[in-house]
C-alpha cells in the first residue's frame, strides 16, 4: 500500500514565540497508508484537535507550527501556503468538525451548501454541482426522494446534519478524512450510525480516515491502529485490537478502565475508575514523563527524564520506562 | 392565596394579543412605510408629468400669488363635476400682506392630460403631455408661487428629484464604503483593522459642514446643478462611512468565529468566498436598517446645505434652496405656502423611520 501521509516531529505551540509558550503538541510522528483507518484517543486539551488543525494550516490565531513536517503525497502540507491548502483542503483532505449542528450556514439550504464545494474544487457549474450533491447525499444515506437537499440545517436532525457534514467531506472524493470528535455531540444510537456510515464509506472509497476521539468504543470498528496522545506527545500507538485489549502504558490502562460497562457481569462489578489528578499545563511540563504525576506506576527515572520510544512488541510503541 | 395576583402580574408584565403579533405588526409597518416612500418615489420621479409647469417658468405677473383653491361650486351655485380655479388678480396697490383676490367671472376648468409646450429657447417649442392644467393664458398655482412667480407644486415635485435622490445616492455611498473598509477591517484584523478604524474615528470627529465649506472653497464660484448634486452626494456620502463600518465590522467580528465559517474553510473556502457568502450576508439587517436611518438625515443635510446656498444653485429647485427664501423675514412672515418644503419632509421622515423600526424589530 502506498504511503499517503507521513507526520514526522510535528510540534505546535501557542503564545509568543519566546517564553510562555504552550506547547500544544510536540514531536508527534506517525505514517498512514492509504485507505487506512487510524485513532487518535485522548483526554480533552492534549493537543489532538491542535494536531489535525495544524495539518491543514487551521490553527487558530497564535497558534503555529514550531518545527515537523506532514508530507501528503509527496508535498509537505506545513510549508505549502494558504493558496496550496485551499485546493487540498475538501478536495483532497476533508477535516469534519466536532458540532455538526453549527458547521452548517443556518441560512443557506443543504443542496447549496453541498454545491458549493463542487463547484470550488471540481469546476462544476451550479446545476451540475446540485446534482452532483444530491447523488453524494444518497451515498450518506439519504433515499433520492427526501429532497434533503431544499432543506434548511434547522429542519434536520443532528444526525442527520452529521451526515450532511459527512456528505461534504466525501464530495469530492478525497484521499484523507480527518473527523474531530464526529459524534461527541450526538445520542448513543446514532453514534453508532454515524460510525458505522463512515466505515462503510472508508471501505467503499478507499478513504484514509483519521478519527480523533476521547472514547475508545467508537474507534472498534474503524480504527486500525490507535494513537494514544497524552499532553501533547503520543504516549502509544500500535494495532487497535491490542491497544484496546492490552494497554501498555498506564495512561492507556487507566481511560481504557474509565468506560462504562452498562451490563456487568456480577463478578466484575466495581466502582467507576477515574484517572486522579488533572492534565499537566501544557506552558509548564514537567522535565520527566509528562503523566508520571498522576501515574499509578511511577518510579524515579520517571520524573528525570522523558521516556523513549519502547517496543515491547514487535508492532507496538509506547513511550514509558516500565517496559525498558 | 396571599400575593398570587401580584405576582402573576410580575410574571406576566406584557400580556400580547396572540403570539406572533409583535411580528405581524412589524410587517404591517415595514408595508406601510414601504408603500408611502414608493408612493413618494413615483410622484417625484414623474414630476414631467405630474407638474403643470417647469419648474424654472416665470410668471413675473404673478409673484408670490397664494394657492388657489379647488372648486366645484361657482358663483352661481351651479354645480361642476369638473374642478375649476378661479384666476387671480394681482393687485400691487393693496396694503393687505397678500394682495390677489380670485376673480369670480373667470372660471378656468381644470383640465386632464393637456399637451404644453416646454418653456425655454431650446425647447424649439417641443410639447409633452402633463397631468392636469388650464386653457392658456389662464394659469393654475395649486400651492402658490414664489418671488419670480414660479409654480411651487412644480418646483416641489422637481425639488424632490435632488433632494430625495441625493439623500438615496449619498447613502448608498456610505454604507457601500461602509461595508468595504467595515468588512475588511473586521476580517482581517491587526493593522489593517486599526488603521481603518482610527480613520472612522477622524471622519466621525470632522465637522463635516465646515469640511463642505472648505471643499466648495476650493471650486469655482458659480458650479452647475449637476456638479454640485453630486458634489454634495460625494461630500455627504464620503463622510459618512465611519458608523456604518463600525456597525458592519461588530457583525463581521462575531460572524468570522462561526463554526460553520471554520467549516467551509476546512472545505476549502478562500477568505474572499468566506467573506463573501458566509460573513457578509449577516450584516444586511443592519445594513438596511442603517439605510433607513441614514437616508432622511442624508436628505437633511443636503437641504440644509442648499438652505445655506451651498448645495445645488438656482434655478434648479431643490428643496433646501426652495426654504432658502424663507430666509427674508418678510416672506416668512407673510407667505405661509413657501414652507411646503419643509413640510414635505415630515411625511417622507415618518415613512423612513417606520421602515427602520420595522426593520429594527425584524432584525
Amino acid at each position: 500500500m502506498a504511503s499517503l501521509l507521513k507526520v514526522h516531529d510535528l510540534t505546535v505551540c501557542y503564545g509568543d514565540r519566546t517564553e510562555r509558550q504552550i506547547r500544544a503538541v510536540s514531536g508527534v510522528g506517525f505514517d498512514l497508508v492509504e485507505g487506512e483507518g487510524i485513532g487518535i484517543l485522548g483526554e480533552s486539551g492534549c493537543g489532538k484537535t491542535s494536531l489535525a488543525s495544524a495539518m491543514l494550516g487551521l490553527l487558530p490565531r497564535g497558534g503555529y507550527v514550531l518545527r515537523g513536517s506532514a508530507v501528503f503525497r509527496g508535498t509537505d502540507l506545513l510549508t505549502l501556503g494558504e493558496p496550496g491548502l485551499q485546493r487540498i483542503r475538501g478536495a483532497e483532505i476533508s477535516l469534519i468538525h466536532q458540532e455538526p449542528a453549527l458547521a452548517l450556514n443556518p441560512v443557506l439550504r443543504v443542496g447549496d451548501q453541498m454545491a458549493e464545494i463542487l463547484i470550488a474544487h471540481r469546476r462544476m457549474n451550479s446545476k451540475q454541482a446540485r446534482n452532483e450533491a444530491k447523488k453524494v447525499l444518497e451515498q450518506v444515506g439519504f433515499s433520492v426522494d427526501s429532497n434533503i437537499d431544499q432543506a434548511f440545517p434547522h429542519q434536520l436532525s443532528g444526525g442527520q446534519k452529521q451526515r450532511v457534514v459527512i456528505a461534504q467531506a466525501i464530495a469530492c472524493g478525497p484521499a484523507l478524512v480527518i473527523a474531530d470528535e464526529p459524534v461527541a455531540s450526538l445520542d448513543a444510537v446514532v453514534q453508532m450510525e454515524i460510525i458505522n456510515l463512515l466505515q462503510s464509506l472508508r471501505k467503499r472509497l478507499n478513504l484514509a480516515l483519521i478519527l480523533i476521539t476521547h472514547t475508545p468504543d467508537i474507534l472498534v470498528p474503524i480504527a486500525q491502529r490507535i494513537l494514544v496522545m497524552y499532553a501533547g506527545r503520543i504516549v502509544e500507538q500500535g494495532p487497535a485490537h491490542q491497544v484496546l485489549e492490552a494497554p501498555l502504558h498506564p495512561y492507556t490502562q487507566g481511560l481504557l478502565k474509565c468506560g462504562l460497562d452498562l451490563f456487568p457481569r456480577e463478578s466484575s462489578v466495581r466502582p467507576l475508575a477515574s484517572i486522579p489528578g488533572e492534565p499537566p499545563n501544557l506552558a509548564a511540563l514537567p522535565t520527566g514523563c509528562a503523566f508520571a504525576p498522576r501515574c499509578s506506576d511511577r518510579m524515579e527515572v520517571c520524573e528525570a527524564r522523558a521516556p523513549i520510544e519502547l517496543h515491547p512488541e514487535k508492532t507496538r510503541d509506547v513511550w514509558c520506562f516500565k517496559y525498558e | 392565596m396571599p400575593q398570587g395576583s401580584a405576582e402573576f402580574g410580575a410574571f406576566c408584565p406584557t400580556l400580547r394579543p396572540f403570539p406572533g403579533a409583535a411580528r405581524y405588526q412589524m410587517k404591517g409597518k415595514l408595508k406601510f412605510g414601504l408603500l408611502g416612500l414608493v408612493l413618494i418615489h413615483l410622484v417625484v420621479l414623474g414630476a414631467r408629468v405630474f407638474a403643470p409647469y417647469d419648474p424654472a417658468e416665470q410668471h413675473r405677473d404673478s409673484p408670490f400669488a397664494p394657492p388657489m383653491r379647488l372648486h366645484w361650486v361657482d358663483a352661481r351655485g351651479h354645480t361642476h363635476l369638473r374642478p375649476f380655479v378661479y384666476a387671480l388678480v394681482y393687485h400691487p396697490e393693496s396694503s393687505a400682506a397678500v394682495p390677489y383676490k380670485e376673480d369670480r367671472n373667470r372660471r378656468l376648468p381644470v383640465r386632464f392630460f393637456v399637451e404644453k409646450a416646454i418653456a425655454g429657447v431650446e425647447a424649439q417649442g417641443a410639447k409633452h403631455l402633463r397631468l392636469f392644467g388650464v386653457d392658456p393664458p389662464g394659469e393654475i398655482f395649486l400651492l402658490g408661487t414664489d418671488d419670480f412667480g414660479r409654480d411651487q407644486l412644480s418646483r416641489l415635485l422637481y425639488g424632490g428629484q435632488v433632494s430625495l435622490f441625493a439623500g438615496l445616492f449619498a447613502a448608498a455611498l456610505s454604507l457601500g464604503l461602509g461595508v468595504l473598509l467595515g468588512s475588511a477591517s473586521g476580517f482581517y484584523g491587526s493593522w489593517l483593522d486599526a488603521i481603518i478604524m482610527r480613520g472612522a474615528e477622524i471622519f466621525m470627529a470632522l465637522p463635516w459642514i465646515y469640511l463642505l465649506f472648505a471643499v466648495r472653497a476650493f471650486l469655482p464660484l458659480h458650479v452647475g446643478a449637476r456638479e454640485s448634486f453630486f458634489l454634495l452626494v460625494g461630500v455627504i456620502g464620503l463622510t459618512g462611512w465611519a458608523r456604518p463600518s463600525r456597525l458592519v465590522r461588530g457583525v463581521v467580528l462575531s460572524a468570522k468565529h462561526r463554526e460553520y465559517v471554520l467549516a467551509a474553510r476546512s472545505f476549502g473556502a478562500s477568505n474572499f468566498y468566506l467573506l463573501r457568502r458566509h460573513i457578509l450576508s449577516e450584516t444586511y439587517g443592519v445594513v438596511l436598517t442603517q439605510a433607513a436611518l441614514l437616508i432622511p438625515q442624508y436628505i437633511l443635510a443636503e437641504v440644509t446645505f442648499s438652505f445655506l446656498g451651498l448645495g445645488v444653485s438656482e434655478p434648479a429647485p431643490s428643496w433646501g434652496n426652495m426654504l432658502a427664501a424663507l430666509q427674508k423675514l418678510s416672506v416668512l412672515e407673510s407667505y405661509w405656502w413657501m414652507f411646503a418644503a419643509g413640510l414635505v419632509l415630515v411625511p417622507v421622515f415618518l415613512f423612513y423611520h417606520l421602515v427602520a423600526d420595522a426593520l429594527q424589530q425584524g432584525a
